[in-house]
């Protein structure tokens, strides 16, 4: 019988389009009380991250104690993957920089594009015919 | 004057699509008496085929001995459930991180109350005594169907009604809005048991910054035999998320009112990108043009070649165009004569059905002055 079906679909997410929510939605900082290589972490702590974090009401930052082990930022991100970064002696502001990495990322694993315009709309000039010419002007073989 | 016929159209055609919700709302809710004098209620009732944005048509399942009903059963705001007694206060709720980054997230004015988002957060559960989002969520998806159908008749008024729901199914199914809860509101759900918890030195707040639903399971591990495992309350995972999301928009109309959970809407839902024109499978599509064509007193349409090359190769390539009368309507390409034919009847449907005015204006936008919509398929 004659009769239109329909194909279900389900809608594709464009962020920044309408609102634009932050990818990153936890962060969590580790620090040493003891170690070195948490010098430059402790610092930050002190000095910095109540500011940083004040600027970011929408990330949820928690701090833990980890007595004996490096620094590292571990970020979390909507579509479930998590990034590290270890911060083993380096000094405030690299750490801070390091943050401010995780913060702005998109939680995508770094890939390289294969081309140069990725877009989920179709071509708004369309594919270029060979038909649609005037068949004098045409090619001939 | 038209104009004023068709907008009292348009407005008649809302009041009676609510009037057939509420009908249908009191049938499932009863599900013993049944109208055969209203004709609207007796054909949605035979419809098997549900889709899962069409949350208002589910039978609320909170017994009548559950609900307190107060003396004027006009005050809507007075009706309880007396299961559910227990509310998490607003300063308790502010002290939860998930709640209050989530509030940030999603840009929710200051006079949407953290605890509204905890409830929008609880799912009905057996044996759970805190306000759940079970009505929330019901207002919230019959808020989101208006408006998305609205937005939708208003872009794209020829749309077949199949095209249409399933369009609409597409922007606020249970699947699109999963998609939304989780991977943009970031939403997370409680899978950790009580001694996890325990372990792991968690305040008991934190558990009510996260989704928690009874999980409906399919499935049990080998060796295990699945014995009464679902409850009356069980929820499939996309269909609690999308829930969430449901009650987070009621809760704004709530706080905020009409207009912002329109823009919410406009934000967060519409601006998702689906594409209608993939939408359409048709069944026989040089039927449905010369139905169509005769319909909207046309000539029949008439498939004629315009170019070709190849015709004894093993890769031909026709174009042809489909005519009613001296109008081109549309054109197909194929590497048969009757694949060109068909696709060319597929794209001069589609672009009849796909018409989208310019700067199409919604009936609950200001200035809304009438809407042209199709009569639809009067040929079925």
């Amino acid at each position: 019988m004659a009769g239109i079906n329909f194909i279900p679909q389900v809608s594709r997410a464009r962020n920044g389009i309408g609102a634009f929510i932050t990818p990153c939605k936890k962060i969590t900082l580790t620090y040493c009380n003891f170690g070195g290589s948490s010098k430059g972490m402790r610092e930050f702590l002190s000095t910095r991250l109540k500011k940083i974090s004040s600027n970011y009401p929408s990330i949820y930052f928690q701090v833990l104690l980890k007595p004996g082990f490096h620094p590292v930022l571990k970020a979390e991100y909507n579509n479930d993957l998590t990034k590290q970064i270890c911060v083993r002696k380096w000094n405030v502001d690299v750490v801070e920089n390091k943050l401010k990495l995780l913060i702005n990322s998109s939680g995508k694993n770094l890939s390289k594009p294969k081309s140069l315009v990725k877009s989920m709309n179709s071509s708004v000039r369309g594919i270029w015919s060979p038909f649609h010419i005037d068949p004098n002007h045409r090619y001939k073989i | 004057m038209s104009s004023a016929i068709v907008r009292l159209a348009g407005k008649k055609l809302v009041r009676n699509s609510l009037q057939s919700r509420n009908l249908i709302r009191n049938i499932t809710s009863s599900a013993v008496t049944r109208s055969n004098n209203d004709s609207t209620s007796t054909t949605t009732t035979q419809k098997t085929h549900k889709f899962s944005y069409e949350n208002a048509k589910k039978p609320i399942s909170s017994t009548s001995s559950d609900l307190f009903t107060p003396e004027n059963k006009l005050e809507f705001g007075s009706y309880q459930r007396k299961s559910t007694t227990l509310k998490v206060p607003d300063s308790e709720a502010k002290l939860i991180p998930s709640i209050i980054t989530l509030h940030a997230r999603l840009n929710l004015s200051s006079n949407y109350e953290h605890a509204t988002l905890v409830r929008a957060l609880t799912c009905p559960m057996e044996d759970n005594t805190y306000v759940d989002n079970q009505q929330m969520s019901l207002f919230g998806s019959s808020l989101l169907s208006f408006h998305v159908t609205e937005y939708l008749l208003s872009n794209y008024p020829r749309l077949p009604i199949s095209i249409l729901k399933n369009a609409t199914e597409a922007l606020i199914g249970d699947y699109s809005l999963y998609d939304v809860a989780k991977n943009s509101f970031g939403i997370e759900e409680d899978k950790t048991t009580n001694l996890e918890k325990f372990l792991s030195k968690e305040p008991r707040m934190f558990k009510f910054g996260k989704l928690r639903y009874d999980n409906f399971t399919n499935e049990v591990e080998s060796g295990i035999t699945k014995y009464n495992i679902d409850k009356p309350t069980s929820l499939k995972t996309a269909t609690a998320y999308a829930n969430s999301v449901r009650a987070i928009i009621a809760g704004i109309y709530a706080h905020d009112g009409a207009e912002a959970s329109k823009q919410f809407i406009k934000d967060h839902i519409l601006s998702r990108k689906i594409d209608i024109s993939t939408m359409f499978q048709f069944n026989e599509p040089g039927k449905l043009l010369s139905r169509l064509l005769k319909t909207k007193k046309m000539e029949s349409p008439v498939i004629r070649l315009i170019s070709e090359t190849g015709r004894n190769s093993n890769s031909p390539v026709f174009i042809v165009g489909c005519f009613s009368g001296d109008q081109m309507l549309s054109e197909g390409q194929g590497s048969s004569l009757k694949e060109a034919r068909v696709r060319c009847s597929v794209n001069a449907l589609k672009a009849y059905y796909l018409y989208s005015p310019l700067d199409a204006k919604l009936p609950s936008d200001e200035g809304f002055n009438g809407l042209f919509v199709d009569e639809g398929e009067s040929f079925y």
